[in-house]
């Protein structure tokens, strides 16, 4: 089954008079477990595509269903939930809260699902996974970028997520680490069956997935 | 929920600066806010209580269309000389007691202008004709200097200290007051000075006013045993007085009595009309500091919004609602907000305190009129010290509920693009 279904998506944005238009018509479907690279030079619509997945942004035209659910018919707080739940995000630029030591930023996401206790020990265990056992208490400004990185992929999947959407998780990290960092999210794919997918715009990264889509202009390469 | 507490707390430490600078700028808004309640009733109590239980009273009556022979509109300070007056006070004072458990007590008054001479010195005065068996029981106030009070039957007369001076007048003399009678022959009366009386806090109105007994005003206007006004007392000095006066009205129009209750805010002249300029400022000045406030509190909320815009969005990201990303913030504000309001309250508190004790000096002939002396003791109530910070919370939550609100409503991927 298609965890995702992009159909015919397009996203203009404005910018005071001028329509600039992201993405012209994309349609997509991602199967359940899958690796999948988005790639394409800078201002393709890589970020674009992906906030539409993400359930951040609408699209100005066209679907996206996530999981079976047809995102146009939820609200915002439907919306949240949807993405707490089933979806989990790392960033280009990490975006951990930087008030918050790193076994908190894990704890963050099962804190706001509410439910069963124990969100201190799971978070725990993904810290360990992702080989950051000791550094709970570390708040991100004491962390290396790698690490930071290895946090917010602990805070992605610490909720089990079905897909994890990764917008140039290894654009700031050195090539050594992004090498590893991809290695963890491979594993992980394998293991878990989590449907990864992310962007990049570096071919190394590419060689490692399973599937790549091209974003040119807004249009996916054939 | 603890989530969001430590958000917000962790947050407001991370600008220690910024937090110190809102949080100084709150405590000492909140703190001169308080100071300035204490201040204001210091000031009321310290002229008006003593008016009140001196002068006004709680409740005044009036025959109906009392000055409408002068001008009609009633004053409680102006000598009675063209009233229209109460026939048979007594029974009047019994019907209003009857009517109105809350009065503790009435007394029937007559004002008049008057040429008081002490031999060849003489100067005009105001004669306060009271009863003297009533005066213990509603005008407590009245103290004296020296000698004693009349009592009834003698027409004595009680001189301030000014009226005393001019006259050459002491303990045991004899004046004679020469005035008109109600339908304008030259009458006059003798009076024995028993002594010399003093209202603490009024010493600045000292205007040439002499408290005599009802009777001998009576006999020198030729007018029987007519009183200008009954002067009531409250039973409870706290209890608001208006209701008072209101049911008082309504049991005459229930029974035709031709009469008419004020209360003493309305008739309070020059004493509450002090009052009402210094409330009337002490508000302008209570709402300009809580808008300086609530500006500090909303540009610091909108900083804090702005500086971490991609912040909300990553906490959008991973699931948080709108609903927690604007409770973040005015949790924050609360903080903020609480901690000032602890700190102002104190800190007027120990304000209160000091100037109770070292007292605020009057620096001005009219501060002397409104302090009801040199030094003005304001002293510490529960509700200043709580009502004000407790309204400075509410400010902080409201003035942070805008930016708040702007964070809330952010388009996830708008924040997450924002640097
Ligand atoms: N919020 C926005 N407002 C205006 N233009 C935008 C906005 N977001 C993206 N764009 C434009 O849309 C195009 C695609 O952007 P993006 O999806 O960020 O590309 P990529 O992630 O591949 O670099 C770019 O031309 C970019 O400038
Ligand atoms: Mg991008």
């Amino acid at each position: 089954m298609a965890s995702v279904q992009v159909e015919a998506a397009t996203k203009d944005y404005q910018l005071g008079k001028t329509t600039v238009p992201a993405l012209r018509g994309v349609s997509l479907a991602v199967e359940s477990g899958e690796f999948m690279a988005v790639a394409g030079p800078s201002g393709s619509g890589k970020s674009t595509l992906l906030n539409l997945i993400g359930c951040l942004d609408h699209p100005t035209s066209g679907r996206v269903v996530i999981a079976g659910q047809d995102v146009a018919a939820l609200d915002d707080d439907a919306l949240s939930d949807l993405r707490a739940r089933t979806l989990g995000f790392i960033f280009q630029t990490f975006n951990l809260i930087p008030v918050l030591s790193a076994l908190e930023n894990v704890e963050f996401p099962l804190l706001l699902r509410g439910g069963p206790h124990g969100g201190r020990e799971r978070a725990r265990r993904a810290l360990d996974e992702v080989g950051l056992a000791g550094f709970e208490r570390h708040r991100p400004d004491e962390l290396s970028g790698g690490q930071r990185q290895r946090v917010a992929v602990a805070r992605a999947l610490v909720t089990d997520p079905v897909i994890v959407l990764a917008d140039e998780p290894t654009a700031n990290l050195d090539s050594a680490t992004g090498e590893s960092l991809l290695e963890l999210m491979l594993e992980i794919n394998r293991r878990d069956k989590t449907t990864f997918i992310f962007s990049t715009h570096d071919p190394r990264v590419m060689e490692r997935a399973q599937r790549v889509v091209r974003l040119v202009d807004g249009k996916l390469a054939a | 929920m603890r989530l969001l507490l430590t958000l917000a707390l962790r947050n407001l430490f991370r600008h220690k600066r910024r937090t110190a600078l809102t949080a100084s700028a709150l405590v000492l808004g909140i703190a001169l806010m308080v100071l300035g309640r204490a201040w204001t009733a210091a000031m009321e109590t310290a002229v008006v209580e003593p008016a009140r239980s001196g002068t006004l009273g709680h409740v005044e009556v009036f025959a109906k269309d009392a000055a409408a022979d002068e001008g009609g509109s009633v004053s409680f300070i102006m000598p009675q000389n063209n009233y229209r007056l109460i026939p048979d006070p007594p029974a009047l004072i019994e019907r209003v007691l009857r009517a109105e458990p809350r009065l503790a007590a009435g007394l029937a008054r007559l004002m008049v202008g008057a040429l008081l001479s002490n031999g060849d010195a003489s100067m005009e005065v105001v004669l306060i004709g009271i009863d003297p068996k009533a005066r213990a029981a509603v005008y407590p106030a009245v103290e004296l200097r020296a000698g004693r009070h009349f009592v009834a039957g003698e027409k004595g007369i009680l001189l301030n200290r000014g009226v005393a001076k001019r006259l050459g007048a002491t303990v045991g003399s004899t004046l004679v007051a020469l005035g008109n009678t109600a339908d304008g022959r030259l009458a006059a009366v003798k009076l024995t000075v028993t002594g010399l009386w003093v209202v603490k806090g009024l010493e600045a109105y000292e205007w040439g006013a002499c408290y005599t007994d009802i009777a001998a005003v009576q006999e020198l206007m030729d007018v029987g045993d007519g009183a200008g006004v009954l002067v009531f007392r409250q039973r409870d000095l706290e209890a608001p007085v208006a209701p008072i006066a209101a049911s008082v009205n309504a049991a005459f129009a229930r029974d035709g009595v031709p009469a008419v209750a004020y209360t003493w805010e309305e008739m309070g002249g020059p004493f509450i009309g002090g009052m009402l300029v210094t409330r009337f400022i002490a508000r302008i000045m209570d709402f300009v500091m809580a808008i300086i406030v609530a500006a500090g509190v909303m540009n610091t909320a909108l900083m804090s919004v702005f500086e971490r815009t991609r912040e909300v969005g990553t906490l959008r990201a991973v699931g948080a609602r709108r609903s927690r990303i604007l409770a973040i913030f005015l949790l924050e504000a609360v903080f903020l907000g609480v901690a000032g309001a602890a700190g102002g309250a104190l800190a007027g508190a120990g304000l209160i305190l000091f100037f109770g004790r070292a007292g605020i000096p009057a620096f001005s002939e009219a501060q002397r009129y409104s302090y009801g002396g040199d030094y003005l003791y304001p002293t510490l109530h529960w509700g200043d010290v709580t009502v004000v910070p407790a309204m400075m919370v509410v400010i902080c939550l409201l003035a942070a509920f805008g930016p708040a609100l702007m964070a809330a409503r952010m388009r996830p991927a708008e924040s997450l693009r924002y640097v």
